[in-house]
């Protein structure tokens, strides 16, 4: 690995000056990336890629007026609400077993991606444990995109909560269900499908195809085949064991769109 | 050591997200407030930071920044991502909202926090041309189009001014770090 010319250290201080100030597009997020790798891959390192947000930030705390206003008293309680659900929400479980579509049989990777995010989903950050890579990553992340669940179909009765959490800078995500119903390997299989720009409506990314064994909180990695660059929408489609390149939809059963 | 704030919420110490509360409270509700396009939203965006400052409160380091500033870059963070996402930014009309051109109060910042008095410091250290455009884009919340359509300065000119003053109140920063660890050992 080469060091960054003159130019390019230049470019990567003015993509991380004005991804403090304004955030980046997709493009230039992944030029960032690309230049900021590079740099670390070097013996001696590079700046800290944080450097920059955090003189942006420290110049933000100085500049705010004395006379900042409280927040409002129902809003305050709503963050402490928000935030004793959190606190006392138990660990999600990892049950759903994820496999690529169409391969023979679950990777052991994804096994240790799934355990790795099941420790760190758990919501609350319990003490240093959470210091590695996590889920509260990718939802710290600048253009995390996040969107509730919506049953559709023949689960149009059925009480399902969740989300779908994911960042296009990271090309990571997760999904969380609860109440989603399990189902039989053997007899169909969840499969993800991620509306995005870059594909056409009729051929939606495939995100991963999943088994869910438990009712209870459930969270499983996200797994698109390709490069998603903005999702517009997640589906999630009921399909044959293995999973299809191509839904018909007739087996759609929850959706969220991304706001 | 005493634990910080965030390192009390982390381990889930009750009281400590009351604490955080009434700390940086008014600091992400103005963010907000400014950053947003009405009181719904800003609402909404305080929601989402404090969400994002609950999880994130096991990767606060106090040797690399303070409370304040680690809960700043959260709140800018998620602020610049819902405005991107909307497509909206503070239009030019926000620099009439305050004190546009003042410069940072350093002994009330150091007050605050330790990293925002030396950054104010700092900042005040730079040329006027860059203190303007640093202040329109950070406080303002202005675009480098719109500050370079506000003050009249080449967009080019724009973004060297940003670029350059970040980078020399960095050196500063990271000066004042490296002197205060040699006097210390």
């Amino acid at each position: 690995m080469s060091a960054l010319t003159r130019e390019q250290h230049d470019r990567l201080n003015d993509l991380l000056a004005d991804r403090a100030l304004q955030g980046l597009s997709g493009a230039e997020a992944a030029e960032c990336d690309a230049l900021i790798a590079r740099l670390a891959a070097l013996p001696a390192g590079g700046d800290d890629p944080e450097s920059i947000d955090r003189v942006v930030a420290a110049l933000q705390v100085a500049m705010e007026p004395d006379d900042a206003q409280p927040m409002p008293a129902h809003l305050r309680r709503s963050v402490e609400a928000r935030a004793r659900r959190e606190q006392n929400a138990p660990a999600p479980a990892i049950v759903g077993q994820i496999r690529p579509a169409r391969s023979g049989g679950v990777s052991p990777w994804w096994v240790a991606a799934a355990a790795v995010i099941g420790v760190l989903v758990g919501g609350w950050p319990r003490g240093a444990s959470t210091g590695a890579p996590s889920i509260a990553a990718v939802a710290g992340a600048r253009d995390v995109v996040r969107a509730s669940w919506q049953t559709a179909g023949e689960l149009q009765s059925v009480q399902v909560s969740g989300e779908a959490v994911w960042s296009s800078e990271r090309q990571a995500g997760y999904m969380r269900f609860a109440g989603l119903p399990v189902n039989d390997p053997a007899v169909e299989q969840y499969q993800l499908w991620i509306f995005d720009p870059s594909q056409p409506e009729a051929t939606p990314i495939d995100g991963g195809v999943f088994n869910i064994a438990s009712t209870g909180d459930v969270v499983v990695p996200i797994d698109p085949k390709l490069k998603v660059s903005g999702p517009t929408l997640f589906a999630l489609t009921i399909e044959k064991p293995g999973g299809v390149v191509v839904s018909d939809r007739k087996r759609l059963v929850l959706v969220c769109k991304p706001t | 050591m005493t634990p910080s704030l965030l390192q009390r919420v982390a381990a889930g110490e009750p009281g400590a997200v009351q604490g955080v509360l009434d700390q940086y409270g008014g600091l992400v509700w103005s963010l907000a407030r400014r950053f947003s396009a009405n009181q719904t939203d800003a609402e909404d965006a305080v929601q989402e930071i404090f969400l994002d400052v609950w999880k994130s409160a096991a990767r606060f380091d106090p040797t690399v920044a303070g409370e304040a500033t680690f809960v700043s870059m959260i709140a800018r963070r998620r602020l610049i991502d819902r405005n991107r996402r909307s497509g909206r930014r503070p239009g030019a009309e926000a620099i009439h909202e305050g004190s546009a051109f003042d410069p940072p109060d350093a002994e009330r910042a150091a007050q605050v926090s330790d990293d925002a008095g030396r950054a104010a410091r700092a900042f005040k250290e730079l040329s006027q041309e860059q203190q303007r455009v640093l202040r329109l884009s950070i406080f303002h919340g202005l675009s480098h189009e719109k500050i370079s359509a506000a003050t009249g300065l080449p967009l080019g000119t724009v973004k060297t001014h940003a670029r350059r003053g970040l980078i020399r109140i960095r050196e500063v920063l990271e000066s004042d770090s490296v002197s205060a660890k040699e006097t210390v050992s």
